[in-house]
């Protein structure tokens, strides 16, 4: 045979001339999530990477063998049994309690964990993670004050970063890899605050770009919105407003969420003018800076009626915001009506920005949901799909559920985690993350005994939210305050102790406990 | 504070997105032509987390670029695929891709390509069935055109030598008669 008829059969025998199996949207929402979600961390995605074999990393290859291995197995023996392998039990067997009990063992004692929940976590690796823990010191009325803990080995253990000054970062903390992190901080005038918005208080935002050793520091002006009545503009000239969230791209570019106060009325003046009336209205600021927090451009976002057209408390909590990617945006607010009949209501609203927040779009979530969740409660792992916790129903007898995106937040699905596992019980979702598009946790907490005790709650996904498993968890842990899953092996979330009632909250700081699901 | 501006375009990110709408579907055959089908996907989405990692210096990012990226994952899979079968630990039939458009049973050809070396499949891959350019290929296995050319025509006589196809499963072309 010459040559040309040989190549000629050759190319017919050709295995593969068809398109891929998986449209090229998906397929790119898939790559973005694991581009946005690994790019310091997943081994996986970087298998390639030539590196040096040392005696560490050949342990660490056998001991992903062994667990490789002992998967397979776990997998094989359902699927002999004729049920489907399950996702509980994947995380059953993965998730381990690095410290289940940090007052009696463990080098996580020492890190406290407020009681009022304003703890942060973000794990810009599968290992290293920044904790932000908010303290009340000197008891009800007393300061705040913010530590920031690092690990370096998956959360087995943290060690403290020195600030450069006291102060209370809230939940504005933000690593854009696991050297370079971000914080808005607020420093009050004096050791007793008072109001939200306490006159004479400082903002600032301090960025390290060498893990935590060496911070600086840049006064942030977060300036209330005024204009609208000049009688309050003279009270509010001097107040600052306060961080809420930050989301750091590179050490350069970050964009946050402020909650202002400003002169609004929160409902229809009919009076004569009234300060007090006035002052404390909340309005939500969106900042972007393109130059390590030196210079900051905002957007005030735009005071709404409700959805059923009456006025109302507009966007008088600060929107929750989660941005895929630098240009691309999604954020929920709760929007209060006006108190009708005696029965408050409430609605999600949901802003979008594709520009990287210079413009917003707004719309409003389906019907189920009327409140939205705080800032660990939005996740976005692609430019298009997006989870939401939520409260669903009405005010008096709502559900927890995950509401879903497919479309940027155009349209919305709802499911509810707790009909598929604890039943009945009272559950709060506090948070959701993703290790992929479509692998996802969620958890809060689930109020047991007529709501006398509760304990810690969390489900999954591996269907980008379609059904939500739960996930068994070791007894002794309370709240769960967040999730932060960076890839399929390498989960960590946040507990508190578990809640009695009739307890009340000491004035130190509790211990905060921390998950791993790392073995 | 000012009002927000339009920021800058993110042209790397964007022009990234073209390359990949671009590339995917190429990219994709490539890989499933050289694992099963149950690993293509992983593999493809893979490469192109390198590929973007990379994207921002490369020099001209091209096809050839991708693939050359990608024959890295390929070969892992390659090789843990062959861990995988040496333990014989899963149970589970693979999905090896399947001729989409064949009007004969390829499998002859392909049973007689799989007996070349790695070096002379390669190269009769990249040509008849990736369809690349010379300068493409030499690009992706750091060749000259010319080596390129040789190494070619030597898997094919060697592929010649291996082949053995009745001629009842090729009726539509007499390949004997030329």
């Amino acid at each position: 045979m010459p040559n040309d008829r040989i190549s000629e059969l050759l190319r017919d025998a050709n295995p593969v001339t068809s398109d891929p199996n998986r449209p090229t949207d998906v397929a790119w929402d898939d790559i973005v999530a694991a581009h946005e979600k690994g790019r310091s961390s997943s081994t996986r995605y970087r298998s390639h990477v030539k590196s040096s074999w040392t005696q560490p990393r050949r342990l660490f290859a056998v001991a992903a063998a062994v667990i490789l291995i002992a998967g397979i197995s776990t997998l094989v023996s359902v699927q002999d049994s004729g049920n489907a392998p399950s996702l509980t039990n994947a995380i059953a067997r993965a998730f381990g309690v690095v410290n289940a009990n940090a007052s009696t063992s463990g080098s996580f004692t020492t890190v406290p964990a407020s009681p009022q929940g304003s703890n942060l976590l973000t794990c810009p690796s599968s290992q290293v993670c920044y904790l932000e823990s908010t303290s009340l010191v000197g008891g009800n009325g007393g300061d705040t004050a913010t530590t920031i803990y690092r690990t370096t080995d998956g959360g087995t253990n943290w060690t403290s970063l020195t600030m450069p000054s006291a102060g209370s970062a809230d939940t504005a903390l933000s690593c854009s890899s696991v050297s370079v992190c971000s914080v808005g901080f607020l420093r009050a005038p004096n050791s007793s605050p008072s109001g939200p918005f306490p006159v004479g208080t400082v903002q600032s935002m301090l960025s390290t770009a060498d893990g935590g050793m060496t911070w600086t520091s840049h006064v942030v002006a977060i300036d209330p919105v005024l204009g609208v009545n000049t009688a309050v503009d003279a009270l509010l000239a001097s107040a600052q407003g306060q961080w809420s969230q930050l989301q750091c791209f590179s050490a350069a570019s970050c964009i946050a969420v402020a909650l202002v106060p400003s002169d609004q009325p929160q409902e229809p003046y009919s009076g004569a003018p009234n300060a007090s009336e006035f002052a404390g209205v909340q309005r939500t600021v969106v900042m972007r800076t393109d130059d390590g927090g030196v210079t900051w451009t905002s957007i005030v976002l735009p005071w709404s009626s409700n959805e059923d057209g009456s006025p109302g408390w507009s966007n008088a909590q600060a929107m929750v915001l989660a941005c895929a990617s630098k240009m691309n945006c999604l954020g929920l607010s709760l929007v209060l009506h006006s108190v009708v009949n005696n029965a408050q209501t409430s609605n999600v609203k949901v802003w979008r920005s594709s520009d990287g927040g210079a413009t917003w779009q707004s719309s409003w979530a389906p019907a189920p949901a009327i409140a939205s969740d705080p800032t660990t409660g939005l996740t976005c792992p692609t430019t298009l799909r997006c989870y939401a916790t939520v409260q669903a129903g009405t005010i008096n007898a709502s559900v927890p559920e995950v509401m879903t995106t497919n479309d940027g937040g155009a349209t919305w699905t709802f499911a509810n985690p707790v009909a598929a596992g604890n039943g009945t019980s009272r559950v709060l979702l506090s948070s959701v993350n993703c290790a992929t598009a479509s692998t996802c946790w969620t958890a809060g907490e689930e109020w047991l005994n007529r709501a006398v005790t509760s304990q810690a709650a969390m489900w999954a996904t591996n269907n980008s939210g379609a059904t939500w498993t739960a996930v068994p968890l070791p007894s002794g842990l309370g709240f769960i305050h967040q999730v932060v899953c960076n890839a399929p092996s390498a989960c960590l979330a946040v507990a508190q102790p578990p809640f009695k009632s009739g307890q009340t909250a000491p004035a130190g700081p509790l211990p905060g406990e921390i998950l791993s699901n790392q073995s | 504070m000012a009002n927000i501006p339009a920021p800058p375009e993110e042209t790397s990110s964007d022009s990234f997105e073209a390359f990949f709408r671009e590339n995917y579907s190429n990219l994709w055959r490539y890989v499933a032509r050289r694992l099963t089908l149950s690993q293509a996907d992983d593999v493809v989405s893979a490469s192109f987390i390198v590929a973007w990692e990379k994207y921002s210096t490369a020099d001209a990012p091209t096809l050839a670029w991708l693939i050359r990226i990608a024959s890295y994952e390929v070969a892992n899979a390659q090789r843990k695929q062959g861990r995988e079968r040496r333990h014989s630990i899963a149970i589970v039939q693979e999905e090896f891709a399947v001729p989409i458009r064949d009007e004969f049973d390829g499998s002859s050809v392909r049973s007689a390509l799989s007996a070349l070396g790695d070096a002379d499949q390669e190269i009769l891959r990249l040509i008849l069935w990736d369809e690349l350019s010379r300068e493409d290929i030499a690009q992706i296995l750091n060749l000259s055109i010319n080596a390129v050319n040789v190494r070619y025509h030597r898997a094919l006589q060697k592929l010649e030598r291996s082949i053995v196809v009745p001629h009842h499963i090729y009726p539509m072309k007499d390949i004997h008669d030329a």
